[in-house]
């Protein structure tokens, strides 16, 4: 008896995680702007210290993503569909994503949940979903092989309907960590 | 009924003939339609004449340039992918691009272990390096981490990826939705590399057969056009136009002749022995030349055939002249002496293309030559044994003036003075642009310049060579020569020089920047020292320092090296062969303005030296080519009055005889001139043809002795030979093919001109009876 609950309860986590997940990402869906101030490190074996720069950070959806980096180096990062420019004084770069796509795939995780599509997500990576009462954990593991040859995992981390942490992990050992403070 | 020995001799001599050229031409006859041998062989500048190959038979002739237009940016560029994808998995291509996308720099990685000698200058000081590694901070803030985790512990000036992106990706194009735009936003570009070694033109057909198939498919249910350019496409084009002559005037000299010979001849056999006559003609004709060049050109196919109409003189004045009273032999060798006069006149006026400079027309003479031969051979040593007197029965006609020879010499006069008259009064009688006799459209030049700019392909008009006896000569010079033309492109007047030296520095020049990388210890030194502020750590530059110190020993690249990689097309395209000497091509992007660039060019004349503009070099060999020409045609005209004055024994019948010549000669010029077209070197050409002809014409009407039948007998060949030609050359005469359009023109022309006027001023001296057809 005792074996055939544990079973029961086994075998039905998936669907329940599945579940949260899907409400989860339904209510990110509901949130049509989004605007917060950011942390980044970017750590390497290369670099004596995380490089650290700070800013602010606006969604609009549907595929909107706006990063202004304030400190040290004022740069803006628009995103929008395929495309990412990049301006810095007055130097302006335009890359598509598609074409990007190790670069992409952060930008492509943080927007998917932002937009609430577990389609979008499925499309790129395969998801581990958890959800514990002081919040919820989200993995990605890439699918694409040029991809999943650099990243190891993206993590995204958050309470309710905020993300507070993107984690991405490379094999060789990198890692960007983006931590997000919603306005009100 | 006994066949005749000779009879049985002559169909086996000729079956045979006709197998032994149908089995040659099946298996070797190959035609081209590179209007490259009708262009000037500039024997005299081996330079030009290389690059002039280069141009169409390197890597630029392959290229094929695409717009969209129609629809909004994001529709184009939505379809610009979708089409890029599908072009990509055909075969076909070498290469389908639509943006400069990512750097795939790992096609050339071989070459990663030499990227400081074949990259740019680095500064390998202290401060330098500072300032790279201050600059690899700032991209680190901006979020490039992961692209620059391949190289920033290897190439941390990446160097490497700047020389491959300078080579690989276009800077004109704006992009927008990820696929390159022109300016405007209209229209969406694409730059394609058909899979062929040169211009192709079977390979170039099913290319664009298969760019319109898949953008019918993808583009059904939109509005969005698309526009394709490129060398290429010219040819296709061009063979096109000549090869809907080639049917136009089949189908009509067949049906022509078949009528004629119906009312003229009463006779289809007649018609079937010309018809052997010719095709046997043509056929050995193409044999010689094909034996000769390895090749035949359309233009000289299309041309052939048609003056071949003047081998049809030979049989139908054998036709004509036939009597029930005589064997066809007989009747032969009464008129053997003029026609062979006139058919030895005619191929002389042909051979005289010989050594023309121009390897088509040099063609020309050998078919013209070659088949003129055999259709008088085989007139007199053949036709004449097929023909029996009940065979031939010409419906004779007698159409005549009685003309004093005050009369003639009145209408001499006015017919002379007529186009003398008009030809003084032609501001500008001599044509000397290259685009007039180029069968490429006005349009089809303008879509390729307007796509060219757009897309910031290199132009092919204006180039800078540089010669010398090793590549590393022409490389060293043309790194010399970018140097001066950078000027070019700080005042705007340019956007983009591309150069070999670019993609393959010089030895020198490699080595000079090995020389520069100072040594383990120092650079050591150097790295430690620009770090100090940085947040990098030295060690992780550790086997970065043993790359460059081991750089120092490397062998510079060579072009056997360079041959060896991807990049050998991209250097091929400046970097070539010509016998002994190597020449560099230096070409330049997105002129500004013709006007400012020869300006800057004269101020600066050690540059202007190795400048080259094609239209205008080509244009110079052209001038020069016009003059050779009418001096070979004035030799021929004397050579033949030479000939015409021995045979004749008389200077006033030799008069006679060359007055229509002259005349025809006027009129052929004159034609032209009055639809508004001058006179080029094809013009001069043709009337090679009406000399020939006009000659013929008047030889025979100037024949003495003979009846009245004769008389008529002479009248009918010649009244059918004129019209046969005439007609036949007016097809041409409307061609979209400025050349086939010049000689159809002036043959037509002139023929009609020496015709009329050989009838009038000598065959009306030998009729004193009106008559009419018989």
């Amino acid at each position: 008896m005792k074996f055939f609950l544990i079973a029961t309860l086994f075998l039905q986590s998936p669907i329940l995680l599945a579940d949260a997940l899907t409400d989860r990402l339904n209510g990110f869906a509901s949130q049509k702007n989004l605007q917060g101030s950011f942390v980044e490190m970017w750590s390497a074996s290369y670099l004596s210290e995380p490089l650290v720069t700070q800013g602010k950070l606006f969604y609009k959806a549907p595929d909107q993503l706006i990063k202004i980096i304030e400190r040290p180096d004022a740069i803006v990062q628009t995103i929008e569909s395929d495309q990412l420019t990049i301006k810095r004084d007055e130097d302006l770069r335009t890359l598509q994503l598609s074409e990007q796509p190790t670069l992409a795939a952060g930008i492509y995780a943080l927007r998917s949940v932002l937009q609430g599509s577990k389609k979008n997500l499925k499309q790129y990576f395969n998801l581990r979903f958890n959800e514990f009462d002081s919040g919820w954990t989200l993995k990605l593991l890439p699918k694409q092989p040029v991809v999943a040859e650099k990243i190891k995992v993206i993590i995204l981390r958050g309470t309710d309907n905020k993300i507070q942490q993107v984690r991405i992990q490379y094999h060789n050992g990198d890692s960007l960590r983006t931590e997000i403070s919603h306005d009100g | 009924m006994t066949v005749k020995r000779p009879l049985v001799f002559s169909l086996l001599i000729g079956l045979m003939l006709v197998g032994l050229i149908v089995v040659y031409l099946t298996s070797q006859l190959k035609v081209v339609s590179d209007m490259g041998q009708f262009m000037p062989a500039a024997r005299q500048d081996p330079q030009l004449q290389a690059l002039l190959s280069e141009i169409q038979n390197g890597p630029a002739a392959t290229a094929l340039m695409v717009r969209l237009y129609g629809a909004e940016p994001d529709k184009l560029a939505k379809l610009s992918k979708t089409l890029r994808n599908r072009l990509r998995a055909d075969n076909v291509f070498r290469e389908v691009r639509n943006g400069n996308g990512a750097t795939d720099w790992r096609v050339v990685e071989s070459l990663f272990p030499h990227r400081y000698l074949i990259g740019n200058e680095i500064d390998w000081s202290a401060k330098g390096l500072q300032d790279t590694f201050s600059q690899r901070l700032r991209d680190l803030r901006s979020g490039a981490g992961p692209a620059l985790s391949d190289f920033l512990t290897t190439d941390p000036h990446l160097s490497f990826l700047s020389y491959v992106r300078g080579l690989l990706d276009l800077t004109g194009p704006l992009t927008k939705h990820g696929v390159w735009f022109a300016s405007e936003y209209q229209s969406a570009l694409m730059l394609i590399q058909v899979r062929s070694e040169g211009l192709d033109i079977e390979k170039m057909q099913i290319a664009l057969e298969n760019i319109n198939g898949s953008f019918a498919e993808l583009a059904a249910e939109s509005n969005i056009k698309v526009e394709i350019a490129g060398p290429g496409v010219m040819a296709v084009e061009t063979k096109a136009a000549i090869e809907q002559v080639m049917k136009r005037m089949t189908i009509f000299i067949i049906v022509m002749l078949a009528a004629v010979f119906i009312y003229a001849y009463r006779s289809l056999y007649l018609l079937m022995l010309a018809g052997f006559l010719l095709s046997t003609s043509v056929g050995f004709a193409l044999v010689a030349t094909q034996m000769m060049f390895g090749v035949v050109h359309s233009i000289v196919l299309v041309f052939g055939i048609t003056l071949l109409g003047v081998c049809l003189d030979y049989p139908l004045h054998l036709f004509s002249h036939c009597r029930q009273s005589e064997s066809a032999s007989t009747s032969l060798n009464l008129i053997w002496p003029t026609l062979r006069l006139s058919g030895i006149s005619s191929i002389l006026a042909f051979l005289a293309l010989l050594g023309s400079g121009f390897d088509g027309l040099s063609q020309l003479a050998i078919f013209a030559a070659c088949g003129l031969t055999m259709a008088l051979l085989l007139t007199r040593y053949g036709l004449a044994n097929f023909l029996s007197a009940d065979r031939a029965t010409p419906r004779l006609w007698n159409i005549h003036l009685s003309l004093k020879s005050v009369h003639k010499a009145i209408i001499s006069i006015l017919l002379l003075s007529a186009p003398i008259f008009i030809i003084a009064q032609t501001g500008n009688f001599w044509e000397d642009s290259i685009e007039a006799i180029s069968p490429i459209p006005a349009s089809a030049r303008e879509s390729d310049r307007r796509l060219r700019h757009a897309l910031n392909v290199p132009e092919v008009s204006h180039v800078f060579i540089n010669a010398g006896d090793s590549v590393d000569e022409v490389l060293a010079s043309s790194e010399t020569l970018q140097i001066k033309l950078n000027e070019l492109k700080a005042l705007g007047i340019i956007k983009s020089i591309w150069s070999p030296s670019q993609v393959l520095p010089s030895i020198a020049t490699q080595q000079q920047r090995q020389s520069k990388i100072p040594s383990a210890k120092q650079l050591q030194r150097n790295l430690e020292s620009s770090l100090e502020t940085l947040p990098f750590k030295p060690a992780a530059f550790v086997s970065w320092l043993d790359v460059v110190s081991t750089s120092k020993k490397l062998a510079p690249l060579s072009y056997a090296d360079m041959s060896a990689t991807v990049l050998a097309d991209a250097l091929r395209q400046g970097l070539f062969q010509s016998g002994e000497q190597w020449l560099a091509v230096t070409r330049i992007g997105g002129i500004r303005s013709d006007v400012e660039l020869n300006g800057w060019l004269e101020n600066n004349l050690d540059v202007s030296d190795s400048h080259v503009h094609i239209k205008t070099a080509t244009e110079g060999l052209l001038i020069e080519y016009r003059r050779t020409t009418f001096q070979r045609l004035i030799a021929v005209a004397i050579v033949l009055a030479i000939i015409v004055a021995i045979w004749s024994r008389s200077v006033m019948r030799t008069v006679w005889v060359l007055l229509p010549v002259g005349i025809g000669i006027g009129s052929g010029i004159m034609v032209p001139l009055l639809i508004g077209t001058s006179i080029n070197v094809f013009h001069l050409l043709a009337l090679l043809l009406v000399f020939g002809m006009g000659l013929d014409y008047s030889l025979f009407f100037n024949r003495t002795g003979g009846d009245m039948l004769e008389t008529q007998q002479r009248l009918h060949a010649i009244s059918i030979s004129a019209l046969t030609t005439a007609a036949a050359f007016s097809i041409l005469a409307f061609s979209t093919v400025p050349v086939l359009a010049a000689i159809g023109q002036t043959v037509s022309a002139g023929v009609i001109a020496c015709f009329v006027s050989a009838w009038l001023l000598a065959g009306a001296q030998q009729s004193g009876v009106q008559g009419a057809i018989v």
